[in-house]
């Protein structure tokens, strides 16, 4: 994406700035995450404590950016594990809650304005903004030209799926207040219903490991980011950072 | 990146940090595809896709800042500092780079360093 930008208007200005914020906007997806994490631990330890829900999602900012100053092969072995677990379990949460659903409502007599709908989709756009990651692979590929693309294509494919049928499922079966009142903790309510206290349990355990590594994945590409803009020129040489301490660009 | 982040967990909550994220995403993905026209014969790009990409992020941006933002004024203000910040640190950055090698001056032309 940072390819496009210097392509399309130069090493100038604009190029500068959307780059700071697209690396800005790594830290609000690390947040994002971070706080659904802390929710999620909060309400299964302290019982939804909003001060120990923020000591939880720093505590996970911490230790994630430890881990990737260690930079540890274990851990990408060990996220690569998650997701795939993660995603068996979104799977069967999905079959589950759309088999035993109340269609009536997702009625769209009970919508919001479609204006309200527009403004919600901004948030869809945040969603989908990992997916140039996806391109860090490419020095890996023996064929990036074909299999980049339908890497891409193939992921976009998944995660959409995965996150209209996760939705189906939870709007089908909670009402729309109900995702509001429960918030960070909705999709585990959801879970309730069809699969009792375990599936509440189980749910809650997956959103801590999901949001864990989304955490590491999102910090993750800070280091390698901002090597790659300043030798562009684009941001203060990494060799500077680097001299300071080895890989302290996550912090930064 | 971990200091902003930690930053953001402590002063936004959930909804804030996700409306903040919308907005920049938008910003982030309208500049791609407005640069985007520039290469397009290269990338061999549809340029009715283009078009289409870029009238839905810039009017789904105008809607969400009309719709969302206007009722959540600590957002707003979250986006106009992240703004400010992204546009203060590159021309700190470029100022001090051209001072030390005035050669590079910068231009926002393809090709220009």
């Amino acid at each position: 994406m940072l390819t496009y930008l210097a392509k399309g208007f130069g090493e100038g200005h604009i190029t500068g700035i959307v780059s700071w914020l697209f690396y800005m906007t790594g830290a609000i997806v690390a947040a994002m995450v971070a706080t659904s994490f802390g929710g999620y631990a909060s309400a299964v330890v302290t019982n939804g404590n909003p001060s120990w829900a923020i000591v939880f999602a720093v505590g996970l900012v911490v230790v994630m950016t430890l881990l990737n100053v260690v930079g540890s092969t274990a851990v990408a072995r060990v996220q690569s594990l998650i997701v795939k677990v993660v995603l068996a379990i979104l799977s069967v949460f999905a079959i589950v809650t759309i088999t035993n659903w109340n269609p009536t409502l997702l009625d769209p007599a009970g919508y919001p304005s479609l204006r309200e709908i527009v403004s919600s989709v901004a948030l869809t756009f945040f969603a989908f903004l990992g997916f140039g990651v996806i391109t860090f692979t490419a020095k890996d590929l023996s064929q990036p030209g074909r299999q980049l693309p339908r890497a891409i294509y193939l992921a976009i494919a998944i995660a959409t799926t995965v996150y209209v049928a996760v939705s189906l499922g939870v709007f089908g079966t909670l009402t729309a207040d109900q995702v509001v009142e429960y918030g960070t903790t909705a999709m585990a309510e959801a879970a309730k219903p069809t699969l009792g206290q375990a599936g509440y349990v189980l749910m809650v355990i997956t959103a801590l490991f999901s949001t864990a590594g989304a955490v590491n994945a999102s910090l993750y590409p800070a280091t390698g980011m901002t090597r790659h803009l300043a030798e562009a020129g684009q941001f203060p040489p990494y060799s500077a950072v680097r001299s300071a301490a080895a890989h302290r660009s996550a912090w930064w | 990146m971990a200091l902003l982040t930690i930053f953001m967990v402590i002063a936004l909550d959930l909804n804030s940090i996700a409306s903040l994220g919308g907005a920049v995403a938008l910003l982030i993905f309208s500049a791609i595809t407005a640069a985007h026209f520039k290469t397009y014969r290269e990338t061999h790009a549809s340029l009715i896709v283009l078009v289409v990409a870029l009238v839905a992020t810039l009017g789904t941006l105008v809607v969400f800042a009309l719709t969302t933002l206007v009722d959540e004024p600590k957002t707003a203000l979250a986006f106009v500092v992240i703004l400010a910040a992204a546009l203060l640190l590159d021309f700190v950055w470029k100022s001090v780079r051209n001072r030390g090698s005035p050669r590079s001056a910068p231009s926002d032309q393809p090709g220009s360093l």
